[in-house]
């Protein structure tokens, strides 16, 4: 798990570092929601994030919207830390949709389940299965380039393993796999968890995409491809 | 009270390591902050001293620094009314608490390193 913690006082920010490093989660701190902005509109992925409220030129309620407006960003859990007395925060939260809050000085306690319960809500992976290197590579650039966080696996098995163990959003697997072919990944994949969404992909004529739909898959891509077939089709899946 | 030393650690769950690291980042940190305070009354700022006070509050809150934290609290709703006439008063208590504060941490060194 990789949560961003935004806090301009350092001794607040050093102590939600350490509870959190001390609980083995990898940890980016920032000083200002602007800082913040510009890591996360630079590509950086994280689970969760926690939010100092009172920060100046764009305190936490203002960056929590900020958050809202990105496609892509509005996806990330935000817990809201703040001081006892500033009651009305709550409510404010509320209204601008936080995951969580709590109160300075951060309680180790109090903090971990928190962001724990967050991170279930946190943005799930696009899982590419490929046998082929260099075709898992493509796949895994195009996804990068649209942010979204990206796993791989070479086989069927080891893409049930990840499923299993890991929070996927949706697939994209290549049908011709040696031991397990995508026909068959996709039925294991659904019975696991009818809700992912999967994409097929396999080379021109060789199948029809009605045949494709017929085995229940969410929808199919022909190689060679457009970069921009991939993106649209994730975009248009990705929940 | 001052400094509790007690309610530092606590805050920092037991650890004395890091209570020694906050202390560090406090004693560097406080001067750019009650300067911040002085600069936001001097130029008279209301919107600037509620966050420059705000920020100091989430420090001396960790820290158990009752005295000052009263103080920098009235500062911050000194800036949120935007009534910033008893602010230079204010701040003086707040220094002369800070000053005691330091006092205490340094004392509470002193005494652990023996």
């Amino acid at each position: 798990m990789r949560v961003l913690v935004v806090e301009d006082d350092k001794l607040s920010q050093k102590l939600i570092v350490s509870i959190l490093e001390k609980n083995s989660i990898e940890v980016e701190a920032m000083g200002s929601a602007k800082a913040a902005m510009d890591f996360l509109k630079n590509g950086e992925l994280v689970d969760v994030i926690i939010s100092d409220v009172m920060m100046p030129h764009i305190d936490g309620f203002m960056f929590t919207r900020l958050l809202n407006t990105d496609k892509r960003l509005n996806k990330i859990p935000v817990i809201l830390c703040t001081a006892l007395n500033d009651k009305a925060s709550l409510v404010k939260g509320i209204e601008v949709g936080i995951a969580g809050y709590v109160i300075k000085p951060v309680k180790e306690a109090i903090l971990i389940p928190k962001v724990k319960k967050a991170a279930e809500n946190s943005p799930g992976a696009v899982l590419v299965v490929d046998d082929e290197e260099l075709m898992r590579g493509i796949i895994v650039a195009f996804l990068k380039r649209d942010l979204y966080k990206v796993m791989t696996a070479k086989s069927g098995n080891d893409a049930i393993e990840i499923i299993k163990n890991n929070k996927v959003a949706m697939v994209i697997s290549d049908i011709a796999m040696p031991e397990m072919d995508g026909f068959k990944l996709l039925s294991y994949i659904k019975e696991i968890n009818m809700s992912i969404p999967v994409i097929l992909i396999s080379g021109r004529n060789e199948y029809s995409r009605d045949e494709i739909v017929a085995t229940g898959a969410d929808d199919f891509i022909a190689k060679p491809f457009h970069n921009t077939e991939i993106s649209d089709k994730v975009r248009a899946h990705y929940k | 009270m001052n400094f509790d030393y007690n309610k530092l650690l606590e805050t920092a769950g037991g650890d004395e390591e890091l209570v020694g690291e906050l202390i560090d980042i406090f004693m560097e940190e406080y001067p750019n902050y009650i300067a911040s305070i002085e600069k936001a009354i001097q130029e008279n700022q209301p919107q600037q001293l509620h966050e420059a006070a705000h920020t100091l509050k989430g420090s001396l809150s960790s820290m158990g620094a009752n005295t000052a934290l009263d103080q920098v609290i009235a500062l911050e709703t000194m800036g949120i009314n935007k009534d910033l006439q008893q602010a230079n008063i204010a701040l003086e208590q707040l220094k002369h608490s800070m000053e005691e504060l330091i006092q205490d941490i340094k004392t509470h060194e002193r005494a652990s390193v023996k």
